[in-house]
């Protein structure tokens, strides 16, 4: 019995790579999918599955029934017609937008002006950065329990308005003001995460560039918008993003504040989608109205994406 | 105890919803039970029960582990009582979709007893001999399911007016109002700069609207699946007129089964509650009772109905199907009726041992006078879950944007699909 050579040798005698052995290349392809499967099969799992099984479900009569049966009727487009019949789907949208347009500029401007004043030293400037964190880091089902309270009738806010002989209201009940209400809420559990990152942004504008314009007689409003926001630009446009598509979603502190009333005045899309899919089990409906949701998160972010280049192509 | 029960009616309908998506197979009937009637017999010495009880405050558990206990001495039947805290619902049709569901389940008649029966996952009791007899037939009419007795009804729920005595005999009222009319009359004199005349919940989502405002629909000659009847508009114009004269806070669209908390803290002299106010001896409010007023008088009221009743797993063999009919039975009776009602607040669902329990508590009376007429509102089906949502956005838009009643209501029906 004879041993198989291990390498083969070419008649200069010089070995020759084994077959079975990879070359370069392929060790590099095979690395790059070594770490490409994982990812790929966390988004497929975690992102394209559900999308696509909503997207399957807003398309079907997909009721209670389904879970039992197993059966959920194709129904094409009707689920996205019923929809679009619902008198209140206008005023939802229009809530939502309201909700986050308001939110996301408050936030902005209020969370830069937290920022800027968390970059002076002043009595309390160690800690109140730290305090101011806390509503972040509170459940939004505890954020709206609190503020229930605080804006009922006879809750602390009314108390202290009363005290100073200030106009009253139930805030959350009167139609005039509930949405307004909800739109402070949402601004109070947020805005500390943006005082926080902006605060974080900060600490990278150039020291000397701020001084040279100072010495230049640059005053603070003009060494804000010609130094400071466009060095921090990168940071509060994606702030901006994450915000908007988060608050586009908002529903919990929604249900917790009003439930969507006073007669729908503070629906939001989130809600409409949560009412059909918990309160009516039309989960097919449920999913066409996250399909919409979906629809407006995808618009903002082509706009964003639009602006965005146009903008890196000016600067080139 | 009370909080613990309104976390269940809130939480059932929604926890439904997600529970059933936990199924992956439908259940199938054994059917295998004999016709004789094992409830009747008296030993069944070898058989082991599970028993789940969905109601998780002391001292009902601990009550009814008792009942359990001491009747399967009496039958031969080894019996485990387990109390599912938490999500009950999920736990319950996850067991029924693996075909494990425990020998004996407690199932709330309007959403869980139906879905399991529909599935098949329940016995038929009639076959297995259980009986009925004692119990009005709205009663009895609970446990079944298109015509077929599949749980027996244990303790039952309904609605009644509470009120604040003292703040009655102050305006100079000395009994409760019997019409609509009265009735905004006596809110309106009741009211003060500190006390609101009435709370009623109205926001919607929770349930809470389904239960306090159906009496009203009811009372008024109204049928609850029709949202245009002249009923439902009256009693939503009832409401109107609280809010309007501010007998009632417009408030009241975002208070839920909380809406309560007003009357027992003393912001409020008139509330709708159920049957665990009766025993709950921390209420400070002396207080009375009351039937719901009708439109016009000499009407007859009426209030919504639903209950608790137990239902045996068709999984299992015949001779624990009839050990199991027998055990629910036992627990059923008379005196474990009236202990229950003592002990939680329940109205039982034998007539004799209602009478016991108003002999008790006097002030049950309006809650057993009403039983027999009572309605049930499982009967809607999935229809129901829709109404509730259409007569909550009709009381807010009628109470809060100035519409008329009938506006809002045919708004609100319009947007939901009825």
């Amino acid at each position: 019995m004879t041993e198989a050579p291990a390498v083969r040798r070419r008649r200069s005698g010089r070995p020759v790579p084994d077959r079975r052995r990879l070359s370069l290349a392929s060790r590099r392809r095979a690395e790059l999918w070594t770490f490409l499967v994982p990812a790929i099969v966390f988004f497929a799992v975690f992102f394209v599955y559900p999308l696509g099984y909503g997207v399957y479900m807003s398309t079907t009569n997909f009721t209670t029934a389904t879970f039992f049966t197993g059966q959920s009727p194709f129904v094409g487009l009707a689920n996205f017609i019923a929809i679009f019949q619902d008198p209140v789907l206008g005023k939802a949208i229009v809530n939502t937008l309201l909700i986050t347009v308001a939110s996301v500029v408050v936030e902005l401007v209020v969370g830069l002006a937290l920022a800027l004043l968390f970059n002076r030293r002043f009595p309390g400037s160690r800690w109140l950065p730290t305090l101011i964190l806390l509503p972040w880091l509170l459940p939004s089902v505890v954020i709206g329990t609190i503020w229930k309270w605080l804006l009922a009738g006879d809750g602390a806010v009314n108390g202290i308005l009363s005290s100073l002989h200030l106009p009253q209201d139930t805030w959350l009940a009167d139609p005039a003001t509930a949405l307004g209400a909800v739109i402070v809420v949402s601004i109070w559990g947020s805005l500390p995460y943006w005082s926080i990152i902006l605060s974080a942004a900060l600490k990278q504008v150039p020291e000397d560039q701020l001084e040279a314009s100072q010495l230049d007689g640059a005053d603070g409003w003009q060494r804000l918008v010609h130094i400071v926001i466009p060095t921090i630009w990168p940071v509060i446009s994606v702030l901006v993003v994450m915000s908007v598509v988060y608050t586009l979603l908002i529903v919990d502190i929604v249900l917790v504040l009003t439930g969507g009333g006073p007669a729908d005045d503070t629906a939001t899309l989130g809600l409409l989608s949560y009412r059909s899919a918990f309160d009516l089990f039309q989960f097919g409906d449920a999913a066409a109205y996250g399909m919409l949701l979906l629809l407006i998160s995808l618009a903002f972010a082509i706009v964003y994406t639009w602006l965005s280049g146009r903008q890196e192509r000016r600067a080139e | 105890m009370t909080e613990s029960r309104r976390l269940g009616l809130r939480i059932a309908l929604p926890a439904i919803g997600v529970a059933v998506a936990l199924l992956l197979a439908g259940c199938s009937s054994s059917g295998g039970a004999s016709s004789t009637s094992a409830a009747s017999k008296t030993n069944f010495g070898g058989v082991k029960l599970t028993v789940w009880n969905s109601i998780d405050y002391n001292p009902y558990e601990a009550q009814q582990k008792s009942f359990f206990e001491k009747c399967g001495k009496k039958l031969g039947i080894t019996v485990d009582d387990q109390t599912i805290n938490g999500d009950y619902a999920s736990a319950l049709l996850k067991a029924a979709g693996s075909k494990s569901l425990p020998g004996i389940v407690q199932l709330s008649t309007d959403v869980e007893l139906p879905t399991l029966a529909a599935e098949g996952a329940l016995a038929n009791l009639h076959s297995l001999g259980v009986s009925t007899e004692g119990e009005s037939s709205s009663v009895s009419s609970l446990g079944t399911y298109k015509g077929t007795l599949y749980g027996l009804p244990s303790n039952i729920e309904n609605y009644a007016i509470f009120y604040d005595k003292v703040a009655f005999a102050n305006a100079g009222i000395s009994t409760p109002p019997a019409t609509f009319a009265d009735f905004v009359a006596d809110a309106k004199k009741v009211t003060s700069s500190t006390e609101a005349g009435v709370a009623f919940s109205g926001q919607s989502g929770d349930g809470s609207v389904a239960a306090y405002f159906l009496p009203w629909i009811l009372s008024a000659g109204g049928n609850p699946a029709d949202p245009t009847n002249p009923g439902t508009i009256a009693a939503v114009n009832l409401y109107k007129k609280l809010v309007a004269n501010g007998s009632l806070s417009k408030e009241f669209v975002d208070w839920g089964w909380n809406s309560t908390d007003q009357w027992t803290a003393g912001k409020a002299v008139i509330t709708v509650d159920g049957p665990w106010e009766l025993v709950d001896s921390s209420l400070k409010v002396k207080y009375a009772t009351a039937p719901f007023p009708t439109l016009k008088a000499g009407q007859k009221p009426q209030v919504g109905l639903l209950g608790y009743a137990y239902g045996v797993s068709a999984t299992l063999s015949s001779k624990e199907q009839q050990a199991a009919a027998a055990l629910i039975q036992c627990r059923s009776s008379e005196a474990n009726q009236v202990a229950t009602a003592i002990a939680g607040g329940y109205i039982p669902a034998l007539t004799a041992a209602q009478q016991a329990f108003v002999a008790k508590v006097p002030s049950a009376k309006s809650f057993v006078d009403a039983v027999p007429t009572a309605y049930n509102p499982a009967k809607l089906g999935t229809k129901w879950n829709t109404l509730q949502n259409v007569f909550a956005a009709a009381l807010q838009d009628a109470a809060t944007n100035g519409d008329s009643a009938e506006q809002a209501l045919a708004k609100a029906a319009q947007a939901k699909g009825q």
